[in-house]
């Protein structure tokens, strides 16, 4: 049931990653596998973890058509920082924890810049950070999804 | 709290590893180009499940709206192509008139080589309407050298004669009016006549024919150059009809001309060669 539901929620992620925008709001995307795997790291840190993560960003570069190894090593790296202030993170009240998310997202679009920076493709820094704020706004809208996934 | 110390104690390996994977993934798909390729169209095959699930309803939806269309748009659709289309009709009707016009001017062309002497093509301006007067006007006058009693002519006969001048225009009589008169001969047997008109459009009436002769249906007659006015050898016109008066005794020969008055739009002006 748990693993129907992590894959389910992925493939959702993916989907909603190539839904084609109005021209307006294409930079506007949250991140919505980046999301997708901080929730699951977030719920149950014990069973994913890194290499969930790396995993994730793989298929989801294969999926989205993005230069290999983007999204991997951008999602392996917050996952690892996600990780080490598991704490701070998961205790804290919805607004600090969206701020938290949101420094996450910097982090990725740093990350992937980098490597699109690596394969000569055109990258526009300024705009993709206006990703981190839907992002942010994504997660806290959606945050009364948690509950103790430990039970199940 | 047991989970997440020994959860720490693997992260950071595991993290190193996985980077170092990435890096190495990277650069070995920017430069080995079999790799690049693979990637490529594994990337396309897995890809291709969600784009179709993207692509379906998105499509569905622009289906929807183009097939269910407002019906104030279609009637407006409607009415706009009907205008086009009446449109389009009237400038074919026009390259009807034109292609008529061609090919009258090509019969033209053709028939001025047996004519010597100078000869200018005219266009109709108008036709008088009295019934009994047969006129028409044409669009080339003393401006062009154009003489009072000039023979005009059209592609298969003989049309009339110019009536009077002025500086751009001409009033051509025709020769189906009663004041009409050409000297003819029969093209057949060479017997000579006058031919007048009668007032009438589509009918001649031969004048001055003796009794004894062999005047036959059909028979073509045309100008014979008497009184030097009419070049010779131009069809007049045909015998359609030949008339026995019973009282009287007299026989009344009439003739179909030869041009086509009511149609022809353009006719030549003729001058005779000294």
């Amino acid at each position: 049931m748990r693993y129907f539901l992590v894959v389910l929620s992925c493939a959702v992620g993916v989907l909603l990653s190539i839904l084609p925008l109005p021209h307006w709001a294409i930079w506007l995307r949250p991140q919505f596998m980046l999301l997708i795997v901080l929730y699951w790291v977030l719920m149950m840190p014990s069973h994913y973890g890194v290499i969930f993560a790396w995993i994730v960003g793989l298929a989801t570069d294969l999926i989205v058509g993005a230069p290999l190894c983007e999204h991997a090593l951008s999602f392996t790296i917050v996952v690892f920082f996600a990780l080490k202030f598991y704490q701070v993170i998961f205790h804290a009240p919805l607004f600090q924890q969206s701020f938290y998310i949101g420094i996450l997202a910097v982090l990725t679009v740093f990350l992937q810049n980098i490597v699109l920076h690596f394969n000569n493709d055109i990258v526009y820094v300024g705009l993709s950070l206006l990703s981190v704020l839907t992002t942010m706004v994504i997660w806290f809208w959606l945050s009364p999804l948690r509950w103790n996934w430990r039970m199940s | 709290m047991k989970q997440l110390f020994q959860q720490s104690a693997n992260i950071g390996l595991r993290t190193l590893v996985l980077i170092i994977l990435s890096i190495a993934l990277t650069i070995i798909n920017q430069h080995v180009d079999a790799f690049k390729n693979f990637q490529l169209w594994f990337s396309s095959s897995v890809a291709y499940p969600f784009q179709i699930t993207v692509d379906a309803p998105v499509r569905f939806l622009h289906w929807l709206d183009t097939d269910i269309s407002n019906k104030r748009n279609l009637i407006h659709e409607n009415e706009a192509l009907r205008v086009r289309v009446i449109l389009l009709q009237s400038h074919l009707q026009k390259m009807l008139s034109l292609e008529k016009e061609n090919a009258q001017l090509r019969k033209m062309l053709q028939s001025t080589a047996r004519i010597s002497g100078h000869v200018a093509i005219a266009r109709l301006l108008s036709v008088d309407l009295d019934p009994d007067s047969q006129r028409v006007v044409v669009n080339k006058g003393s401006a062009e050298t154009v003489y009072q009693g000039q023979p005009v002519l059209d592609a298969f006969g003989v049309m009339g004669q110019v009536m009077s001048v002025s500086r751009l225009t001409s009033n051509i009589l025709l020769i189906t009016d009663k004041q009409s008169f050409v000297p003819v001969e029969d093209y057949r047997s060479g017997l000579r006549a006058i031919v007048q008109g009668l007032g009438v459009s589509g009918q001649l009436l031969l004048m001055n024919v003796p009794e004894d002769n062999d005047i036959q249906l059909g028979d073509l007659f045309v100008t014979s150059g008497l009184g030097n006015c009419f070049p010779v050898g131009y069809p007049v016109g045909m015998v359609s009809k030949i008339a026995h008066d019973k009282k009287s005794g007299e026989e009344k020969i009439y003739l179909t001309p030869s041009a086509h008055i009511d149609q022809t739009e353009q006719v030549l002006l003729v001058w005779p060669s000294a």
